[in-house]
């Protein structure tokens, strides 16, 4: 059984919260200043008008226990880094600084932009509305087809980050007159206590909290945080543990068991399936993933089927043919999956969502448009069915 | 009388066999490779490095010879053989079967790496393979080089360098036989393992009918010659080659079917469980057709140059949605286009939306006849169509070739080129280029260009790369506008307000046209016009490129929530000046390949990354403290005493000569190539002819040197020598930026065609004096070319690697220029030195 919190002074859960919630109350003082810029220097005043280059705000971080001597281990992600004083773990962004566990992904958001909840993508939540999605450097993974690469896969260091606090994204939401945050873009997972205490604000602020993420997290983290969270969707890479070995540098098993546990919680979820041709695209195992979800988490989650196109390491492989979707998906309506959708073919019938009793559009999209909708308090208008999903 | 034109016929061979054994691996390296400028430049860098091996190793082995044969690893079994005759036509011999196995290992190349579909290689892959393969190839052009020396010499009769001399003429006319057959007969007609049959044959056969002709001359009473000592097999050397013959006809079928399982299985690593429908040989590049389901992928020199609808696909808009949303975009950023001039990109689906436009007429221009040929098939039925549409006007040809000599204006020109990875890619995104299409615009039309980027932009390379595409495209059209995420789209033209970054207008203008097309809406450029992408994405290209070191530090994030696209617009005038140096791309300084190959770097990610930034810090006076050592060098040995210390001292300042001679005609020749590409057009058999003059200026200028200047071999000839080339590289400097101003295109082609003859004559004067110089000091004839002829293309490898990925795009071609003068005003400075020494 994992330890809840193992900073190296022993600190608890609440302390970490105390000390968590004091440090946004002395931000409060300070109006618009906060944090820390640099280990040990004074904190300076937020710089939310623009983003400087390499900027952390290192910060004693949850989930560390002893390993011996002063070395750490972290007990965030299945990785569990053991950690020499100065090592950084694997996602680049945990590391033991003198024998405490700090977090380099804390207040340091990489990206922040408001969009459509459509484009993250959570087609069963607000739709319509839109999100501030906040993310910062680092993952625990290392796809071969990142998007994000320049920044999942850099160091905080090497990339501009804003001065943004979990206080001062709550006030940009509200100020924009969002409606949810959204950890997404990145890997949410590696910033894990930044998200956290921005999660509990947004709760009090009434935002809702949404995560896209791919699920690569222990159970004990998770727990803690799945109370706090609205919806999740998971990247669910594939269901053949070798690819995800070879072209994630992880492993199948944990990302299973996120699924089961977010389920268990009672999170909306959401999953996207990412269709590289020739490395996942086998329909058997399309097929075998479909049935382990009706089985594991119901008919009701909603699949995204997404469009590879080339990129990153994979910059020579042609994009997902159409057709590999449009079976995947008839693969997955087959199984008895309600929605199933198609993602980044803009203009594909399968980015509506139908009614699973009437038959009959209930939103049809385009892209993240919203053409037409046929929705009234969660249930579908032609034939009054209720559709899951978080719709106010 | 015979002698002469069988020896010719020999090296000819050689320079034919070189040729075509360079030009077929390097083909087959880029189909495995990322086809930048960098990776063909290693490939030629090991091509090189490993013929002057070849060389050096070549005289060694003749030297030894001389002493005894069992010495230099020479059979013994025909002890009263010499050694010279056996060796060449070993290497010959081996020729062929290393060129046919090198190209089997090419082809499985990736199968070695643990790469994923898909992936390129790194550059240490791309280095270590180059360098590997090529090996035994070069090793045996560089072995054969010296040792048919060596036989022309016997042959002659004489104790100096002329054999030498002789051989670098014949091979350089070999070279440029090789170069035309391969491109206009053997490329056509033969497969890769064909032509390196037909290479390997060619080679050892020419070789016999040297040592015929020696025993006719025998047996005709003639002096004793070589053929008198061959072994029984190769007196009867007709039926030999007969048998040879017969047998290569066999192995020619064979041939055919190896060509296409190699093919497979190279396929099968690159893109498994893809059908490999077809492979064409075109000039311009190997092509592959792919096939999964109803999509097909084009390949051409290794690069995925677009995926496509096939026939049988119903909704083709959804697969080649990419070439949709480029096309509706770009067909919108006008009110009302009648005319529209399309470069490239017409058969992934451009095509097919443009027609469904109410537009007068299209000029699709597209480079390589046999791509458009050999995709027909393949390609969307609503491509096909919009290729028989009565509006449209398919022209092959060189795009840039084009927009200069076009008679006529558009209201449109859509550039759907591969993004800049070569210098001849790069023209299509130089301010040069933007200033002749601006020119067949009418006032307000609008040039709509696009490259890959990264959603969030925030790479050191991409948006570099961006970043100089738009302040390029800026310093042209007072309008510029920036949208997209993964791909960047850009539309440039006057101020007169027709561009658009507003959704509801464009969406208005399509719904106004009343397009039936399935699978695209007006919907869709709201999601290309999404407002924080869209701000965002301006704010960067717009600020990034105007601090002293933002070329190095990367882009700045910018505000969280950027103002509108129009109030940037207004506010862009207030800002500091762009960097030109390093964000405007032009044909004599084309930056933009440059940060094409960081962005590679960044992609492969092997940590060469900081590398290419480094070399951004690259000055003019970093080429001082080579100069200083190479003098300093020279000055001490001239300060050395005795005979031996003042060979020593003669020796070194010729070597410096040889090797700035290859350096300064490698940058020279990339500098003129490059630079007449951009002013006359990429047209294939032009570039080839600009080539062929080059070597047909080497060929003479060293027939000059047997003829008029042969006694006068020492260093103060071979001192004047470098000054003139100083001279040549130092006019084509100046007079550079003047050809490109030149508006006449046969005026063009006289003025490159003279200064390309100028340095390679120079380079061919130069090699039989060096040579000569050489022997007289180390009294070796073979040693002394095998040396001059190593030295000179180490020479030719470093400036084709410095000059190709560094100085030619961050200093500009007239640095290259001024490199090649700075080297060989070195070397005649140092030659000036050990020569008063010397007396």
């Amino acid at each position: 059984m994992h330890r809840k919190n193992t900073l190296d002074r022993g600190l608890s859960k609440r302390e970490f919260l105390q000390a968590g919630a004091g440090g946004i109350c002395a931000l409060c003082l300070w109006g618009l200043g906060g944090g820390n810029k640099g280990y040990g220097q004074p904190p300076p005043r937020w710089n939310v008008a623009g983003a400087s280059p390499g900027f952390v705000r290192p910060r004693p971080a949850q989930w560390f226990s002893r390993a011996g001597g002063t070395k750490l281990r972290c007990e965030l992600c299945p990785w569990s880094c053991e950690l020499a004083p100065g090592q950084k773990a694997r996602c680049r962004v945990r590391t033991n600084r003198g024998g405490t566990g700090y977090t380099l992904a804390y207040g340091n958001p990489v990206l922040v932009q408001e969009d459509p909840v459509e484009r993250k993508p959570f087609f069963h939540v607000l739709p319509g509305s839109r999100a501030l999605s906040i993310s910062t450097a680092g993952c625990n993974l290392e796809c071969k087809f990142c998007e994000v690469w320049d920044m999942a896969l850099a160091d905080p260091q090497e990339v501009h980050a804003y001065d943004m606090p979990p206080k001062a994204v709550i006030e940009h939401a509200k100020a924009a007159n969002l409606r949810s945050i959204s950890y997404a873009f990145g890997e949410p997972v590696v910033f894990y206590e930044y998200m956290y205490e921005t999660a509990v604000l947004a709760k009090k602020q009434g935002l809702l909290n949404l995560m896209h993420t791919a699920g690569y997290i222990q159970p004990a983290p998770l727990k803690e945080l799945s109370g706090l969270l609205d919806a999740v969707n998971v990247d669910f890479k594939s269901f053949d543990p070798a690819f995800y070995r070879e072209m994630c540098g992880g492993e199948l098993q944990p990302v299973l068991r996120t699924l089961r546990q977010l389920k268990a919680a009672g999170v909306h979820l959401e999953i996207t399936n990412l269709l590289i041709p020739t490395l996942n695209d086998d329909l058997q195992k399309i097929r075998q993933m479909c049935t382990w979800i009706k089985q594991e988490l119901g008919a009701q989650v909603p699949i995204h089927f997404a469009r590879f196109y080339p990129l990153y390491k994979l910059t020579n492989l042609p994009p997902t043919p159409v057709s590999t979707l449009d079976n995947a998906r008839n693969t997955a309506l087959e199984v008895g999956l309600k929605f199933v959708y198609v993602a980044r073919v803009t203009g594909h019938t399968g980015e509506s969502t139908f009614c699973p009793d009437c038959g009959k559009v209930v939103i049809k999209r385009v892209g993240f448009v919203i053409d037409q909708m046929h929705l009234s308090g969660g249930q579908c208008t032609h034939c009054g069915a209720a559709l899951g999903g978080r719709w106010q | 009388m015979r002698r002469a034109p069988a020896h010719c016929l020999a090296v000819l061979t050689l320079g034919f066999v070189s040729q075509v054994g360079q030009v077929l691996l390097l083909r087959e390296l880029l189909m495995v490779f990322h086809g930048n400028e960098l990776s063909i430049g290693i490939i030629l860098a090991a091509w090189m490095g490993w013929v002057g091996i070849g060389s050096a190793l070549g005289a060694i082995l003749v030297e030894a010879g001389k002493k005894t044969p069992a010495a230099a690893g020479l059979p013994t079994v025909l002890p009263s053989y010499p050694p010279t005759f056996l060796p060449s036509f070993l290497v010959s011999a081996g020729l062929g079967p290393a060129l046919l196995v090198t190209i089997f290992l090419i082809r499985r190349l990736r199968g070695f790496f643990a790469l994923g579909p898909g992936a390129y290689l790194s550059l240490g892959d791309i280095t270590v393979s180059s360098f590997v393969l090529m090996a035994p190839v070069c090793l045996l052009l560089g072995l054969q080089f010296v040792l048919l020396s060596r036989l022309w010499r016997q042959t002659d009769g004489v104790a100096d360098t002329s054999g030498a001399g002789k051989t670098y003429i014949g091979e350089a006319a070999g070279n440029v036989l090789g170069g035309v057959l391969f491109t206009f007969v053997m490329v056509r007609h033969l497969n890769s393992f064909q032509s390196a049959l037909v290479a390997g044959l060619l080679m050892p056969g020419a070789v016999l009918w040297l040592t015929r002709v020696k025993q006719d001359k025998k047996a005709g009473g003639g002096r004793a010659v070589l053929g008198s000592y061959l072994p029984p097999l190769l007196t009867s050397c007709l039926p030999t080659f007969i048998v040879v013959l017969l047998a290569a006809g066999g192995i020619w079928a064979v041939l055919g079917h190896l060509d296409v399982w190699a093919y497979r299985i190279q396929w099968r690593h690159f893109a498994p469980q893809h059908r490999l429908v077809e492979t064409h040989r075109s000039k311009y590049g190997n092509i592959a057709i792919v096939q999964r389901d109803d999509q097909y992928s084009f390949f051409q020199s290794g690069h995925l140059i677009f995926s496509t609808a096939g026939p049988e696909t119903n909704v083709p808009c959804l697969e080649e949605q990419d070439a949709a949303v480029l096309a509706h975009f770009a067909l919108v950023q006008h009110e009302q286009p009648r005319r529209v001039l399309l470069l490239g990109g017409g058969l992934r689906g451009t095509l097919g939306a443009i027609v469904r436009h109410p537009v007068e007429q299209i000029d699709y221009i597209e480079l390589d006849e046999v791509l458009t040929r050999v995709a027909r098939p393949y390609v969307a039925e609503s491509t096909r169509a919009a290729l028989t549409d009565p509006r449209v006007r398919l022209l092959h040809g060189d795009g840039r070739l084009f927009v200069k000599q076009a008679g006529q204006k558009y209201d449109l020109v859509i550039v759907d080129v591969p993004d800049p990875a070569t210098a001849v890619l790069n023209r299509y995104y130089t301010q040069e280029f933007f200033r002749q299409v601006r020119r067949r615009l009418h006032p307000d039309g609008v040039l709509v260009i696009g490259a890959v980027s990264t959603p969030g932009l925030r790479g050191t390379a991409v948006v570099n790369r961006n970043a100089t595409l738009y302040h390029t495209l800026r310093s042209v059209f007072p309008s510029v506008l920036p949208v997209g995420g993964r791909f960047l789209f850009y539309a440039a033209g006057d101020a007169s307000g027709q561009i658009s970054a507003d959704a509801q207008v464009l969406g208005q203008r399509y719904l106004q046209r009343d397009i039936q097309t399935e699978g695209f809406s007006h919907h869709h450029f709201a999601l290309l016009l999404e407002p924080s992408q869209l701000r965002r994405v301006n704010w960067i290209l717009r600020h990034h490129g105007r601090n002293p070191d933002a070329h190095r530090a990367g882009p700045q994030a910018g505000p969280l929530f950027p103002e509108p696209v129009a109030q940037q617009q207004r506010a862009e005038e207030r800002l500091p000046p762009v960097r030109s140096r390093f964000f405007i791309n032009s044909d004599f300084k084309p930056i933009g390949y440059y940060y094409t190959l960081m962005f590679w770097g960044h992609l492969t990610r092997a940590g060469h990354k900081e590398v290419f930034s480094s070399l951004l810090r690259i000055e003019p006076w970093w080429i001082l403290p080579v100069v200083g050592l190479l003098l300093g060098t020279s000055v001490t040995l001239r300060m050395a005493d005795g005979t031996r210390a003042r060979r020593r001292g003669a020796y070194y300042a010729v070597l410096v000569a040889v090797a700035t001679t290859g350096l300064s005609t490698m940058t020279l020749q990339i500098a003129l190539l490059f630079s007449f590409q951009s002013t006359y057009g990429f047209v294939y058999e032009m570039v080839g002819l600009i080539v062929a003059i080059f070597m047909a200026g080497l060929a003479l200028g060293t027939a000059f040197t047997h003829r008029y200047v042969a006694d006068k071999a020492n260093p103060n000839t071979l001192a004047m020598v470098q000054l003139s080339m100083a001279v040549l590289a130092s006019l084509i400097a100046v007079v550079l930026p003047g050809v490109a101003q030149v508006e006449s295109a046969a005026l063009v082609l006289v003025l490159f065609s003279l200064l390309t003859f100028g340095a390679g004559w120079l380079n061919g004067v130069d090699f039989p004096l060096a040579a000569e110089c050489c022997r007289a000091l180390t009294r070796r004839a073979e040693r002394a070319a095998g040396t001059v002829y190593a030295v000179e293309l180490f020479g030719g490898c470093l400036g084709a690697a410095v000059a190709s990925a560094v100085v030619a795009p961050v200093l500009g071609f007239g640095a290259c220029c001024w490199l090649a003068a700075i080297a060989n005003g070195t070397a005649f400075v140092v030659l000036l030195i050990v020569r008063r020494s010397h007396a």
